[in-house]
């Protein structure tokens, strides 16, 4: 096989991986970041495009679960950029079986709210307010100029059987990319 | 070495990372672990390792269909072993395959039974419709708690709070109050963990809780707003450790201002048990459900990873075991070409104890017994070759086609043909250029094509101008197809044998006949002269002359006759009686001069050479030998009016030295039939002679071990050329 097709290949795979990728694309609404008494804070709200397949997944108490990363960077060499700190929040979405309910659980704070509709808790889950960062020390010694965000649906902490069939379904691929802000 | 150390070691990684990962992977799907984040990874590894094995084996099957294509030795025995080893591989591992797929697809469906499901599905909703007449209770006892609060009149007191944390303004501090004791007391009553007093807009007006924690568990935007629309909100509440709690909230009136009251209200930690393990419960099964054909595919890829890398193993297996056996084999078959080629040096290395050991070292012994007979053989052939060469016999050894396979030297010199021309000629095509050759085959081949094991036959053939007779004796070396010696002729040159032969008989016959007949000779002889001497008084004078007639004519013949019976005997007899030292211008000068006196017409000269070392001889025989020759010459030259008759004599030098003697005539030369025979006896191309003279000369001359030599010169006549050896003992020649 020459070059030329392999090429071909690679470009027509990633292709498809990227734009299933920017059919499902988490769109970040909104993005607030504040200086707290001692922390740089953020709130965000985004848009999740649950569709039918994590719906059902949902009704069957498959515990879906998300992830907001938050990186601080600021320009390195050659004009590319350099992670100064990186943070996670986890956050869970379940169906309660016995209350008939939604369950929205955030692992930092390892607080559980309820909701009576997917709506709702939907809704829920995509406004997160004041997420701390960083303290304002580590700022002053990093220096960071750019906030990068990404919301996504962690694929890997589903059930086990369900990785590979979700590894190539574009309807699983929640991710909205890293949006970067300057700071 | 390190390549193939480096390969062997690799290959060894390769399958006990293989092994891990198909370990690891069965762990992930086996139940809760923490292997999900790793399951790509996981996956990706298992892929890789099968990609690395499939890779090697298509390496391996290369070689193989290369090594087939070339014959080279093994390549059969390892397709042999690899498709055994695929055969009995894969057969048991498909079947378990396809029973343990079959068995898990089945187990995996037995989970989800219409009963189970049903009993699952009744407990939910029997764990619901009771906590849900919890909940009703909970929430009349908050509506109750609601009324009594709005009921008694309350005791306000501001309460600062500024102090407290509070960046979100939930707790307000200007508003006055209902007293944190009669929350407590209300709380108390009720049995609720938790009772807050909040605003509409969800600010807490007051407070009170069981754990003391210092912010309670606010409301929700979303219930603030289902409050707002007037309705009141009941919940179930999953706790952060699993604790379920019920929530309520209503909307109350207080200081003439709508407010909202929450209560928390927990389960018992037996109801909360219990319900924890029917949600549980119907949650997994449900989860189960939901991944009922994921859960299937997962287990048919990691069965199938499992059977193609157990195929894949067994396949590179094949060909790691047959390396073993086929490489002393390969090496075997590569020693037996080196010494069928010749080379008995080669040696098998005999590694262990096995078997294949010990026909490499059987092998290596008979290569060395091989390599002693061979030389033995050869040494054996170098000698017979020695031998044949030496041998003054000819010999020829004939395939069955009748193609020449070896000739020895003396066969090339009677049959004066090359040997390098001759070896692997057909007999036929070589005797159409030689005539030596066509003569022997002619009187050959019937009796080479004959069934006859053993023959013999006598051949002519005309070698330098002489005609030899050969003796040829042939016999059948093989019957046997697969050698190719087929016939082998020994040549003998027995015409000296034959000519001696010939001699003897002619000088016995002469001997006797000399004998025989010179006995009554003289009596006749004295008869006729005595009758003559008796009778001739006596008669009348014509009677007289009639008798001397007649007598003289008996005496005439008699005396002829006894001429000849002397020539016999001295054909027959010895010819010398006293050797001795001989200076031979002496003699050849007394003959030449006698014979030029004799014949004046002619002109015979010997040209005299100083330096004639004297030989060892017989002078009368000698004489007689030259007279025989010059008178021969004298007789040529007068019919071919020849005029010169020369005779020279000179010493060749070669070791050891010989003395030459020339007569060279002008007469009319001798024909090529007389030529042939011509020192036999009664052969002459006279009118009247007895053709004794030149078999007298041969005789005289091979008596002084010596060699004579008739031939026509070029110009004209005839040469004579003698050889007589220098200081020789004379001896018998025959």
């Amino acid at each position: 096989m020459n070059k030329n097709k392999i090429l071909a290949l690679a470009v027509s795979f990633f292709s498809l991986y990227a734009s299933q990728s920017l059919a499902q694309k988490v769109q970040i609404l909104d993005l607030k970041i504040f200086y707290d008494a001692q922390f740089l804070v953020l709130s965000t709200k985004a848009n999740l495009n649950l569709n039918e397949s994590i719906v059902e997944a949902l009704d069957s108490n498959i515990l879906i679960p998300f992830r907001i990363e938050i990186k601080l960077t600021k320009n390195g060499f050659f004009g590319f950029r350099r992670k100064t700190q990186l943070k996670s929040f986890n956050f869970t979405l379940a169906k309660y079986a016995l209350g008939n309910q939604y369950v929205v659980a955030d692992q930092q704070s390892r607080t559980t709210i309820s909701f009576s509709t997917l709506e709702k808790a939907k809704q829920h889950l995509e406004n997160r307010q004041r997420l701390v960062i960083t303290d304002k020390k580590s700022l002053m010694i990093q220096k960071p100029t750019e906030v990068a965000i990404r919301w996504r649906l962690m694929r890997s902490g589903l059930p086990i059987p369900m990785l590979l069939p979700t590894l190539f379904s574009s309807q699983w691929k929640l991710d909205s990319g890293w949006t970067f802000y300057q700071i | 070495m390190k390549k193939k150390f480096k390969e062997k070691y690799g290959i060894y990684f390769l399958l006990f990372t293989a092994t891990s990962s198909l370990i690891f992977l069965n762990v992930a799907l086996d139940g809760p672990s923490n292997l999900g984040p790793y399951y790509y990874l996981i996956i990706i590894v298992n892929s890789i390792c099968l990609c690395a094995l499939c890779f090697l084996i298509f390496i391996d099957l290369l070689k193989l269909i290369r090594q087939l294509r070339k014959r080279e030795a093994g390549a059969k025995l390892t397709l042999r072993m690899l498709i055994m080893f695929v055969v009995f591989a894969v057969l048991p591992v498909s079947i378990l395959y396809s029973f343990s797929l079959h068995s898990i697809n089945r187990s995996i469906d037995s989970w989800f039974d219409i009963e189970i499901s049903t009993a699952l599905q009744n407990s939910l909703e029997l764990g619901r419709e009771s906590l849900g007449m919890l909940m009703r209770n909970y929430r009349r006892e908050t509506e109750t708690l609601a009324a009594d609060l709005t009921k008694r009149k309350t005791e306000r007191l501001p309460l600062d709070l500024t102090s407290l944390r509070d960046p979100n303004g939930f707790v307000v501090s200007r508003y006055q109050f209902p007293s944190t004791g009669l929350i407590d007391r209300l709380r108390k009553r009720s049995k609720a963990e938790e009772v807050l007093v909040l605003t509409m807009e969800g600010q807490v007006v007051s407070a009170s809780s069981e754990n003391a924690s210092l912010l309670p568990q606010l409301p929700t935007e979303t219930l603030l707003l289902q409050l707002n629309d007037q309705r009141s909100f009941i919940g179930l509440e999953p706790g952060n450790g699993g604790q379920l709690s019920v929530r309520v909230a209503l909307n109350i009136y207080l200081d003439q201002k709508e407010h909202i009251l929450q209560a928390i209200y927990p389960f018992s930690p037996r109801i909360d048990n219990l319900a924890d393990n029917v949600e549980s419960g119907f949650a997994k099964y449900n989860e189960l459900e939901f991944l009922r054909d994921k859960l299937k595919i997962s287990f048919t890829i990691t069965l199938t990873l499992v059977l193609l890398f157990s195929i894949a193993a067994s396949i590179w297996a094949a060909f790691f075991c047959a390396r073993f056996l086929t490489l002393p084999i390969s090496e075997l078959s590569h020693a037996t070409s080196a010494i069928a080629d010749g080379n008995y040096d080669t040696s098998v290395t005999a590694k262990g104890d096995d078997d294949l050991a010990s026909l490499a070292r059987s092998f290596n012994y008979m290569t060395k017994k091989i390599a002693l007979s061979t030389k033995e053989i050869e040494n054996q052939r170098n000698y017979l070759d020695a031998v044949m060469k030496q041998l003054s016999s000819g010999v020829i050894t004939l395939s069955d086609k009748l193609e020449i396979l070896t000739i020895n030297r003396a066969a090339v010199a009677l049959f004066q043909i090359e040997e390098d021309a001759a070896i692997s000629k057909k007999l036929s095509s070589l005797s159409e250029n030689n005539s030596n050759l066509s003569s022997f085959y002619q009187c050959t081949v019937d009796l080479l094509s004959s069934n006859k094991r053993t023959w013999e036959t006598n051949v002519c053939l005309n070698i330098a101008d002489n005609k030899k007779e050969i003796l040829c004796k042939g016999s059948v070396l093989s019957e046997d197809n697969s050698t190719r010696i087929s016939h082998i002729i020994v040549l003998e040159d027995i015409t000296a044998i034959s000519q001696g032969q010939r001699d003897a008989a002619w000088a016995e016959m002469a001997k006797r006949l000399a004998h025989e007949i010179k006995n009554p000779l003289t009596p006749i002889k004295l008869s006729a002269e005595r009758l003559l001497f008796k009778l001739s008084d006596k008669l009348k004078k014509s009677d007289r002359e009639k008798l001397s007639n007649l007598s003289g004519t008996i005496i005439e013949q008699v005396e002829t006759m006894t001429e000849m019976v002397d020539e016999f005997s001295g054909y027959a007899g010895r010819n010398f009686n006293q050797p001795a030292p001989l200076d031979l211008n002496l003699v050849l000068t007394s003959t030449a001069q006698l014979f030029q006196e004799a014949e004046p017409t002619l002109e015979i000269t010997f040209e005299k050479t100083d330096e004639i070392p004297q030989i060892l001889g017989d002078a009368n025989s000698l004489r007689r030998l030259f007279n025989n020759l010059i008178k021969n010459s004298i007789e040529a030259s007068m019919l071919n009016s020849g005029t010169k008759i020369l005779i020279s004599a000179k010493y060749l030098a070669a070791s050891p030295g010989e003395i030459e003697i020339c007569i060279l005539d002008e007469g009319i030369g001798i024909t090529d039939q007389v030529l042939q025979n011509i020192f036999e006896p009664y052969v002459t191309s006279k009118a009247r002679g007895r053709g004794l003279g030149l078999a007298i000369v041969k005789k005289i001359v091979e008596e002084h071990n010596g060699t004579i030599r008739l031939e026509n010169a070029p110009k004209k006549g005839a040469l004579a050329t003698v050889t007589l050896p220098v200081q020789r003992p004379i001896g018998i020649s025959h």
